[in-house]
């Protein structure tokens, strides 16, 4: 019986596989890392100030956080995310209307930060699925060299 | 490989236009004006912008009342910005002659008599058949660009008054 080498196909599962954890590990970390810190630092420095300075430290982090993450976007709704379609259009409005944004709407950027943490965690777990399937890869590939060997 | 990139590229451009009004109506009101005899023509619709990320400014264009193919009755509007997931609002008030609003109430079988004899009419919904959204014109802005150019106008207009107070303040 002819002896098939599937080198060749574990080898670029795990190029594909890492490739993709690479992908997923830049877009993860950089929201677990830099963007959500900045919008929860905003948030909490934005209570201490008064009516303006409230406002324009709310109104940054919107600014933020109505930027999507790549997992958590919003086009889809499930029924938990309606609450956060219904924020959206409250927010816009009012930064639309320049009208201030107050102590009663920390809540609500809250929702959308958690939404944001959500895609961010799916991202990371996804990242480490991938580089378990990846190490699975190489480890096939190793001992078909061996077997070929 | 580059058909496939170019055909994302156009796919994600595309946004969703509003094709549809929702719930629209109209009522008629009959005034006497210094003896004569004038009929204001009410209506309203909705326009939903579907899209999440775009926003439909400066909308214009037109509703048609319609019957089959034949155009009734056409009443242009405008709409300074319909934001994402929002419902914008046409509500207009018009005077019309009555040779044009016969049409309107023949398609809906309102005679003009009771019309008259009313004061007008109640609210009439119309029916999707009989109803047309025209959107002649509108502008696709990204809604983090617009409100960005809209926190930083409201910027401007705060940094001025607080600079006329502090001069005022100065003079004093």
């Amino acid at each position: 019986m002819k002896n098939v080498n599937d080198g060749k196909i574990y080898l670029a599962g795990g190029l594909v596989t890492i490739v993709a954890a690479v992908f997923l590990a830049v877009v993860s970390f950089y929201s677990i890392l830099v963007v959500e810190p900045r919008v929860d630092r905003l948030l909490t420095e934005g209570e201490k100030l008064d009516r303006d300075g409230m406002d324009l430290k709310f109104r940054e982090a919107y600014l933020v956080l109505r930027n999507p993450q790549l997992f958590a976007g919003y086009t889809h709704f499930d029924m938990e995310g309606v609450t956060v379609k219904n924020v959206l259009m409250y927010f816009d409005r009012k930064v639309y209307n320049g009208e201030y944004l107050e102590i009663m709407g920390r809540d609500y950027l809250q929702l959308l930060l958690r939404r944001r943490m959500k895609g961010s965690t799916l991202g990371r777990n996804t990242m480490v699925f991938m580089l378990v399937v990846s190490l699975a890869f190489w480890i096939a590939y190793a001992h078909e060299r061996r077997s070929v060997a | 490989m580059i058909a496939i990139l170019s055909a994302i590229l156009i796919v994600s451009g595309c946004i969703k236009k509003p094709e549809k009004p929702i719930s629209p109506a109209f009522k008629v009101d009959v005034l006497n004006e210094g003896g004569t005899e004038t009929f204001v023509f009410k209506i309203s619709a909705g326009i939903q912008n579907e899209n999440h990320d775009v926003a439909l400014t400066d909308v214009k264009g037109f509703l048609h009342i319609i019957d089959g193919e034949r155009r009734v009755l056409s009443v242009p509007y405008t709409l300074k910005a319909i934001l994402p997931y929002e419902l914008g609002v046409i509500d207009l008030e018009q005077k019309i002659a009555e040779k044009d609003l016969k049409p309107v109430l023949d398609l809906h079988k309102i005679d003009m008599a009771d019309v008259r004899k009313n004061r007008g009419t109640e609210g009439v919904y119309l029916d999707e058949k009989n109803i047309l959204l025209e959107l002649s014109s509108y502008a696709k802005r990204d809604i983090l660009d617009l409100l960005r150019e809209r926190a930083a106008m409201k910027d401007a207009i705060v940094e001025k008054k607080k600079a006329a107070e502090k001069q005022k303040d100065a003079q004093k």
